[in-house]
């Protein structure tokens, strides 16, 4: 019996779902621990940085997205259950929370209007096609939110995703010190603001600096897919 | 673990049954969420497992994007020339709706204390 050559390895594995996973876990692990070696510093993003890394491996192995994917959608999977999950904490500080109803309330529907108000500004000012607006205008919504959105507005879900992404990415990395620059104190405000704009990625990036920031930042998260999800439909 | 997981997940079946059935562009965790929110609102307990997963998996909330940003690259690519402006409309338009709500929130919550007081 011959043993196959080493170089079959690599063959191997990578037709298999496993190597992608262990190499997803890998990346945010690696990721994270950069970040911790940056002292939490808000530019060292782990979601930025781990899909950098699997990205530029991706395109130096040759790898099609879907091959990526077949191991990658375990970890995609937990997306709902830990969605969920953040409800447990809006739970434990339910009291706190239902004190400022008003702020809640209020900053969710300025900050929603804002923010599809400035997307659709912007993009009428460069010039760019109405399928790219629309696809654009439900951005700080949560994935899932913006994708059916986008396509029942006349967007393309695909062009949502990414802009999805990159908001929250931007979002995550321009929080911290931009309301340091402006001088917000109150955490609650700041949490919520994160949710808002930057939906999961925000929200988890709150619950790193402050756990008052983390539940504010889940509510904002789930109000605001409800908000866009009812009304951006109907507007547009 | 897997006591706590299943919590979790019937919560997003339900979620998922709501937001299939009142056909919203919502998706089903976030019904799920809500669904589970006002459970508790109620009166109901969630159990110490349940408490437990959930700390966990939001502790790594961040790591659930990775399998689909790992695909950003390759997208802003098939965007074309459209991709820079994009880039950088979705920057602008963050930071001024960060600040928007913070704003609103901050200034809400400062009147309604005063109020109280």
């Amino acid at each position: 019996m011959t043993t196959p050559p080493i170089s079959e390895l690599w063959v191997f594995l990578k037709a298999k779902p496993l190597l992608w996973l262990v190499l997803t876990l890998g990346a945010w692990v690696l990721a994270r621990r950069l970040q911790d070696a940056a002292g939490g510093a808000a530019w060292a993003n782990p979601v930025a940085g781990s899909s950098l890394f699997l990205g530029l491996i991706l395109w130096l192995t040759n790898t099609s997205y879907q091959e990526f994917f077949a191991g990658a959608q375990f970890v995609h999977f937990l997306l709902g259950p830990a969605t969920i999950a953040l409800g447990v904490t809006i739970i434990e500080h339910g009291p706190a929370v239902r004190k400022r109803l008003l702020p809640v309330a209020g900053a969710l529907v300025v900050g929603v209007t804002v923010s599809v108000l400035s997307t659709w500004a912007l993009c009428r000012a460069v010039g760019l096609t109405s399928t790219i607006t629309l696809s654009l205008l439900p951005k700080s919504a949560t994935a899932p939110v913006a994708m059916a959105v986008s396509e029942s507005i006349g967007g393309v879900a695909s062009i949502s995703m990414c802009a999805v992404l990159l908001t929250g990415i931007a979002g995550a990395i321009i929080v911290t010190p931009l309301f340091n620059l402006f001088g917000f104190k109150d955490w609650s405000a700041r949490g919520f603001a994160a949710g808002l704009t930057a939906h999961g990625i925000g929200t988890a990036r709150a619950y790193q600096v402050s756990n008052e920031a983390g539940v504010y930042a889940a509510l904002a998260l789930a109000f605001a897919a409800l908000l866009q999800g009812i009304v951006l439909p109907l507007v547009l | 673990m897997i006591e706590g997981m299943l919590t979790l997940l019937l919560f997003q079946v339900l979620g998922e049954s709501v937001s299939h059935l009142a056909n919203w562009p919502v998706p089903g965790p976030i019904f799920g969420l809500m669904l589970m929110v006002i459970w508790a609102a109620l009166g109901g307990k969630l159990a110490e497992p349940a408490v437990q997963v959930a700390r966990g998996l939001m502790n790594n909330l961040g790591l659930m994007f990775v399998p689909v940003a790992a695909g950003i690259l390759f997208q802003l690519r098939s965007l074309g020339d459209a991709a820079w402006h994009v880039v950088w409309i979705v920057v602008v338009a963050t930071v001024v709706t960060l600040l928007a709500t913070a704003a609103t929130f901050a200034w809400l919550a400062r009147a309604t204390a005063k109020d109280v007081s």
